[in-house]
């Protein structure tokens, strides 16, 4: 090739582009992400670009919320260290292009699992760590005493969510008809349905309580009492690596037996010399159940040291520890009437 | 010779180069996508949206397939593109005209305005004139009224015809009227107004009433008895189009003020003072001398700023407007189908684009400005 034409360098750079991305295309195929994010040395991770109690920075610019959390519990399973993630800030539109894009390792971001998103877009959904439903938010001095009383409103929504579509199902189920305002992000939804573009704004019910802060006097504004869908949240993964699914399943899985079993952050170290044969196996006191995730024998030591339990993630974030005092309800244990139910490890 | 030969040979090894490179990235591109179980057709369009969409020109529902909900949304990113576009080109003209003038106040409020609404970016100002519509304006229970039309936060209400079985004929025989008169004209009969208007109308106003007045006006009205939240019936201008519209076209004509200042500009002096030599007034020596030399060197920067419209017409997401982008983000996060909307939406602009382009160029050439040379 060279002898041919050895005065057009004009030529040498389409060539090399080509060879390049056709290099590239074929790496990306053989896809095992917890030796690319072990290469990496930090896990990278969607998240909310801004919901209190889910993701949201602090005033340092650290990251909070039980969806980092989630995050921080993978890279410490990995890792030993919740340090070592990078947070991607994803609007609802932009998520799972980023995941399936390789952009994100992981998603995390108060997402529901659907049929289609999950069948119909190469997800995978790990396991529903926060149930959810939806619900609407309007003005107090209204004296409406349920969404039934809507028919014929406005009411603001943000674009690329359940919510979207489950307001259209709303209607259609009650023969109503009402104006839907899509915005991009939440905050713009919410500033909307504040200046009185709307009558109503509607989301997931954790996220209402948390929206309603941000309106100019909080107090004229009420939580209507209808759940009107099913909004089961849980970390999101590609269709294709098993191994990194049943990590970040696992990694949900021992936060919710740790708490069952009542291993918390600060009695993980001395309970590895506990005699319950449940909690020795799931500290890698008795047996290797990391091995087959890809992890060392104390994985599960490792997680709840950097973040606690499921229950102490909820209550630190969500919980009566937080300001927004959601009630476990539906996310309590199992035992606790919740639906919480983790299989075991053994 | 030779080395033409060469050259040729050299371009069209480059061309192969890209051309390989393109068909071999679609099929990388679809070979992953299939891999990873991501759809790779556009059999999702015909499925059902499930969303809604609160402003379209076209019947829609959320029951309509996401085709026609992609169709609504480019009918809104035309409606605004055009309306800015008219309004754009009327401010832009105005204020170029206006800096030029020997009045100094209106000089230097037109340069005011130039230079202060340019300089910021648009989509802050699209979300400035959003918030500046809705605050001050009342809800609907409290809606400003003239008679006809109620002004509040959720839009401008005006009254709008409605059609009734019948309202066919009715335009058929004002069609037939209005061929008729016509006729009439070019036949060279005896030109009365009189009889014009009675052919013209005459036939329209006759089926009106034997039909029983197919078309009425429906007027807005808010009864909290109906509808408690809003103002029904008549045809609703909601702010989020009146937003993008003033946006685009401020923004625009600022742009379009200069371009038209350069143009008069870039006219000689001499053909002023030769104007003004012949006794033309000022307003003629504009109307026949200069613009017709400044156009052809306005003509094509205006394109471009049409098109810059268009495409900035994508912001109205933000605010809350069903363009093509929001709807097609919409059905990208509910399908999945990311390359598919976005090549569509690429097409489409693209299309848009090139349709603009074509108007204009055949403008152009009507007028035989740019073609002189």
């Amino acid at each position: 090739m060279r002898k041919h034409v050895p005065k057009t360098p004009r030529l040498v750079f389409p060539v090399c582009l080509a060879v390049c991305l056709a290099l590239l295309a074929s790496v990306a195929r053989a896809e095992n992400t917890l030796d690319v994010v072990r290469g990496r040395g930090v896990l990278v991770c969607g998240v909310n670009t801004g919901l209190a109690g889910f993701g949201l920075p602090d005033d340092r610019g650290l990251w909070r919320g039980f969806d980092i959390d989630y995050c921080r519990a993978v890279a410490a399973a990995i890792f030993d260290d919740p340090g070592k993630v990078k947070f991607v800030p994803l609007s609802g539109k932009d998520r799972f292009t980023a995941l399936q894009s390789g952009e994100v390792d992981l998603l995390s971001r108060n997402t529901t699992w659907t049929q289609s998103r999950e069948a119909g877009q190469g997800l995978l959904f790990t396991g529903i760590n926060y149930f959810d439903g939806q619900g609407f938010l309007a003005r107090k001095k209204l004296g409406l005493d349920s969404a039934s009383k809507l028919s014929g409103a406005s009411i603001c929504v943000q674009q690329g969510t359940t919510s979207e579509l489950n307001l259209a199902d709303y209607f259609r189920k009650s023969g109503f008809r009402a104006e839907t305002v899509v915005f991009s992000t939440a905050d713009e939804a919410i500033k909307a349905y504040d200046s009185g573009r709307c009558d109503a704004f509607t989301t997931d019910g954790s996220a209402l309580y948390v929206q309603r802060m941000k309106t100019t006097s909080p107090d004229d504004h009420e939580v209507l009492p209808e759940i009107i869908s099913k909004e089961p949240f849980a970390p999101v993964v590609r269709q294709g690596d098993d191994r990194w699914f049943n990590l970040v399943k696992w990694t949900h899985f021992a936060l919710l037996d740790a708490e069952e079993l009542g291993v918390t952050s600060a009695n993980v170290e001395q309970l590895r010399k506990s005699d319950n044969p449940e909690i020795r196996r799931l500290l890698g006191v008795e047996g290797d159940f990391g091995a087959g995730l890809g992890l060392p024998a104390d994985w599960v030591v490792r997680i709840v040291r950097a973040v606690g339990n499921y229950g102490e993630i909820f209550e630190r974030n969500l919980g009566a520890d937080s300001p927004l005092k959601i009630p476990r309800g539906l996310n309590a244990q199992w035992r606790q009437g919740g639906l919480h139910y983790a299989p075991p490890v053994r | 010779m030779k080395a033409r030969v060469k050259n040729v040979a050299l371009q069209a090894l480059l061309l192969a180069a890209v051309g390989g490179l393109l068909i071999a990235a679609v099929a990388n591109a679809g070979a992953n996508l299939a891999a990873r179980g991501i759809p790779t057709s556009f059999a999702f369009l015909d499925h059902v949206a499930g969303f809604g969409i609160n402003q379209s020109l076209i019947p829609y529902s959320p029951l309509s397939s996401y085709a026609r909900a992609l169709l609504a949304g480019l009918l809104n990113t035309l409606l605004v593109s055009a309306l800015a576009a008219l309004f754009a080109t009327l401010i832009g003209f105005a204020a170029g005209f206006a800096r030029l003038s020997g009045h100094w106040a209106l000089s230097k409020l037109a340069a005011l305005y130039v230079e202060t609404v340019r300089n910021i970016p648009l989509l802050l100002q699209l979300l400035f004139w959003y918030v500046a519509i809705l605050a001050p304006l009342p809800g609907p229970a409290d809606s400003l009224s003239l008679p006809g039309v109620l002004l509040n936060n959720r839009g401008l209400n005006l009254p709008a015809p409605n059609f009734a079985p019948g309202a066919a004929f009715v335009a058929a025989a004002f069609l037939a009227g209005a061929a008729l008169a016509y006729w009439r004209r070019r036949s060279g009969g005896r030109r009365s107004m009189a009889t014009t208007a009675l052919l013209l109308f005459g036939p329209a106003l006759a089926t009106f009433f034997v039909f029983g007045r197919p078309i009425g006006l429906d007027f807005p009205v808010y009864d909290a008895a109906v509808n408690r939240f809003n103002v029904e019936g008549g045809l609703r201008l909601p702010p989020e189009i009146t937003a993008l519209v003033l946006a685009l076209s401020l923004y625009t004509g600022s742009y379009i003020a200069e371009i038209v200042r350069a143009g008069v500009n870039s006219v000689p002096r001499g053909q002023s003072e030769a104007a003004a030599a012949l006794g033309l007034k000022p307003a003629q020596a504009r109307k026949w001398v200069i613009l017709p030399q400044a156009m052809r060197i306005v003509t094509p920067p205006l394109i471009s700023q049409y098109l810059a419209l268009t495409k900035n017409s994508s912001l109205a997401a933000f605010i809350g407007f069903a363009d093509l982008m929001q709807v097609s983000g919409t059905i990208l996060n509910q399908t999945g189908a990311a390359v598919q909307v976005i090549a569509l939406d690429m097409v489409i602009y693209l299309a848009l684009s090139l349709a603009t382009l074509g108007l204009l160029r055949l403008y152009e050439r009507r007028f035989h400005w740019g073609a002189a040379r």
